[in-house]
C-alpha cells in the first residue's frame, strides 16, 4: 500500500466525511475515493459504509484504523526526522521516568539520538507513577518510562521493555548477612524499608503482610538515593529491582516466597501528536534488545 | 542423488548447500515446500497473485529517484542512517521480510558471500526489517551476516517506500500454526510486512538499480547486485553533494 493511501484513509476515518477529508489533503475527491478504494481491494473489504454525505466505519476500518495510524505515524515520523536534520532544526526529548527506574538504562539510546541528530534538548522528569502520568496528561513529556501505570488513563499505549524481579537488599552488617539461607520465619522480626517512589510498593507490601510479616511498622523512603544510605548504615531491609544498582557493601539476595517482579514499560498518549525526535526515541527503545541490556 | 528432505529446515539447508545461482536455490527451496507443504504454497501463490493484481504498476521508489533518508536503530541500538552509509560509498540496501523467513535467508547468506567484493567496490550493505533487536542479534550471528540488520518499527520506513501489505488472515492463520509469531517479532500487532526489495544508491542518494519482489520467492541475484556496482565505479563520477571526503578518491579511481 501507498503512503497517500493510507493518508486518505486516516483522513476519512477522522473526519467521516469524503468530501472534508478531500479538501483536508488537498486532493479531488475522485482522487481521494479511488485510492481508499484500491485500499480496500488490497485488505479484502470496505472500510466505510457510505451514507451521504457522512462515511461510517466498517469493523474492518475500525479494526484497521489503530493499526495503519500507527504505521504512517511511523512514516511519518522518519520523513519529518529527516527534515529536520536537513535544516539543522534543535529537537528536544521530553521524557518523564518514575523514580523507580535507573536512568542509566535509557542513556544510550539518548547519546545516539544525539549522535545522529546534530543538537537535542533533553528534559527528564522524575516523578512517581500517578506524577508521570500528570506529566503525560499535561504534555510536559511526550512519553514515559514506568511500571504499572497503563490502568491509570485510558488514553496511554504502552509498549513492554523488559520483566525484572526485585531481590532483597540488606548492609553486609546486618545479623542476617552470615546466614547461608533466609526462610520467611528469619524476618519476622525485621522491620523493613518501603519504597513509596515504586508502583509495586503497595503490592510489596500487601506481599509481606500476607506472609506474615511486619507491613505495618516500617520505614519509607522516596528514593533509591535515601534507600541505599539507609541501608548502608544497616537501617532496615529493603527490596530493589535487579536493573537498580547497589553497591558492594550489601547483600542482594532472593527470599523463597517473597518473589515480586515489575514490567517496565514505554508509555505514549494515543492520538496525541509526537516529535519525529520523539517518535524516533520510542521506536529505538522499542527496537532494543533489553535482554542483552540487562544482562 | 541423495533423499528429496523430509522437513522444511532440511529443505533450506539443502538448498543452502547447492552450488547454484540464487535463483535456483531459492526455486529448489521452493520445489521442496511445495511437496511438503502443499497448503503453505498454496496460500503464497494466491498472496501473489492478490498483490500482483492491486500493484499492477512499479512499485516503491524507482531507478533515478532518491531513496528516502531513515534514521534505524541496528542490533546494537546504534542509529544507523543512509546519509552516513553514504558518506563512503554507493550503499546497497536490502528490505527483508524477517528473521523468520527462509527466503529472505537464502538472500541474505548469498550477499554475506559476496560482501567482500561489495566491500572492494565501496559500498556497504544494510538490511531492513519488522523485526526487533531481539531477534536480528541472534540472526546475525548464526548466519554470520558481516553487515548490521536494522529495525524498522512499525514498518514505518517500508510504508514510506511503499512497499508494506495486509498479511491477511489466511496467512496470519498459517503462521500461527507454524509458529511464525510476527506480533513478538516485530513488537506490535504484526499484520503488515514488507515486500522484499534491494536497492542500489549512489553516493547522490539516487537510486542505480533496484529490484522489488511482490513475488517474494524471487530475490536479485547478487551479481546483478555486483554489476550494478561496477557499473557505478565505471561510470563517470558525479560530484556528490556535501563535503568531500578521502574515500572519494576510490570513488572517482
Amino acid at each position: 500500500m501507498e503512503m497517500h493511501q493510507v493518508r486518505y484513509f486516516l483522513a476519512v476515518a477522522r473526519t467521516l466525511n469524503f468530501t472534508k477529508a478531500a479538501e483536508e489533503c488537498h486532493v479531488a475527491q475522485p482522487s481521494l475515493t479511488r485510492a481508499i478504494k484500491l485500499l480496500e481491494g488490497e485488505l479484502g473489504g470496505d472500510l466505510f459504509r457510505r451514507e451521504r454525505p457522512r462515511a461510517m466505519l466498517t469493523p474492518l476500518g475500525e479494526r484497521m484504523y489503530p493499526l495503519l495510524k500507527q504505521c504512517y505515524d511511523s512514516a511519518q515520523s522518519a520523513r519529518a526526522l529527516a527534515a529536520m536534520i536537513n535544516e539543522g532544526e534543535v529537537g528536544v526529548l521530553k521524557i518523564a521516568v518514575s523514580s523507580s527506574i535507573e536512568l542509566s538504562l535509557i542513556v544510550n539510546e539518548v547519546n545516539e539520538l544525539r549522535r545522529s541528530i546534530t543538537e537535542i534538548d533533553l528534559k527528564i522528569l522524575r516523578g512517581t507513577g500517578a506524577q508521570i502520568v500528570g506529566y503525560l496528561k499535561s504534555g510536559e513529556a511526550e512519553m514515559a518510562i514506568g511500571t504499572s501505570i497503563g490502568a491509570a488513563w485510558d488514553r496511554l499505549d504502552s509498549w513492554t521493555l523488559f520483566d525484572e524481579a526485585f531481590d532483597m537488599v540488606f548492609s553486609r552488617a546486618h545479623r542476617l548477612a552470615s546466614q547461608e539461607a533466609i526462610a520467611l520465619d528469619d524476618l519476622k522480626p525485621e522491620r523493613f524499608l518501603l519504597r513509596n517512589h515504586c508502583e509495586r510498593c503497595a503490592d510489596l507490601a500487601k506481599l509481606l503482610a500476607d506472609n506474615g510479616l511486619n507491613a505495618d511498622h516500617r520505614h519509607e523512603v522516596s528514593s533509591d538515593q535515601d534507600l541505599l544510605a539507609l541501608l548502608d548504615a544497616n537501617i532496615g531491609i529493603g527490596f530493589l529491582p535487579r536493573t537498580v544498582t547497589a553497591p558492594p557493601s550489601l547483600v542482594r539476595t532472593a527470599v523463597p516466597g517473597l518473589k515480586i517482579e515489575r514490567t517496565v514499560c514505554l508509555y505514549g498518549v494515543a492520538g496525541r501528536q509526537r516529535t519525529p525526535v520523539a517518535t524516533t526515541f520510542m521506536k529505538m527503545l522499542r527496537a532494543a534488545k533489553w535482554s542483552s541490556k540487562l544482562a | 542423488m541423495s533423499e528429496p528432505p523430509r522437513t522444511l529446515g532440511e529443505a533450506l539447508t539443502e538448498a543452502e548447500k547447492r552450488n547454484a545461482s540464487l535463483s535456483a536455490r531459492l526455486a529448489s527451496y521452493r520445489q521442496s515446500t511445495v511437496r511438503l507443504r502443499p497448503d503453505i504454497a498454496k496460500l503464497y501463490d494466491e498472496l501473489v497473485a492478490r498483490l500482483n493484481m492491486i500493484d499492477a504498476g512499479e512499485v516503491g521508489p524507482k531507478v533515478g529517484e532518491p531513496l528516502p533518508p531513515f534514521h534505524l536503530p541496528d542490533q546494537n541500538g546504534g542509529l544507523v542512517s543512509l546519509a552516513a552509509l553514504l558518506r563512503t560509498g554507493p550503499a546497497v540496501v536490502s528490505i527483508n521480510r524477517g528473521h523468520w523467513c527462509p527466503y529472505c535467508k537464502l538472500e541474505l547468506r548469498s550477499l554475506a558471500a559476496i560482501h567482500d567484493e561489495i566491500r572492494a567496490l565501496g559500498a556497504r550493505v544494510v538490511s531492513i526489517m519488522p523485526d526487533t533487536a531481539s531477534f536480528t542479534g541472534g540472526y546475525i550471528s548464526a548466519n554470520a551476516l558481516p553487515f548490521p540488520v536494522l529495525s524498522d518499527i512499525d514498518l514505518g520506513y517500508s510504508l514510506l517506500l511503499g512497499l508494506i501489505f495486509w498479511v491477511g488472515p489466511d496467512v496470519e492463520r498459517l503462521y500461527q500454526e507454524v509458529g511464525v509469531d510476527l506480533e513478538r517479532y516485530q513488537g506490535n500487532q504484526g499484520h503488515f510486512l514488507p515486500m522484499a526489495a534491494k536497492f542500489i544508491v549512489g553516493q547522490d542518494g539516487l537510486i542505480k538499480a533496484r529490484q522489488v519482489n511482490i513475488e517474494f520467492r524471487e530475490r536479485m541475484e547478487p551479481e546483478a547486485v555486483l554489476a550494478a556496482l561496477r557499473a557505478l565505479r565505471g561510470a563517470p563520477a558525479q560530484p556528490p553533494r556535501g563535503k568531500s571526503d578521502d574515500s572519494r578518491g576510490a570513488w572517482n579511481r
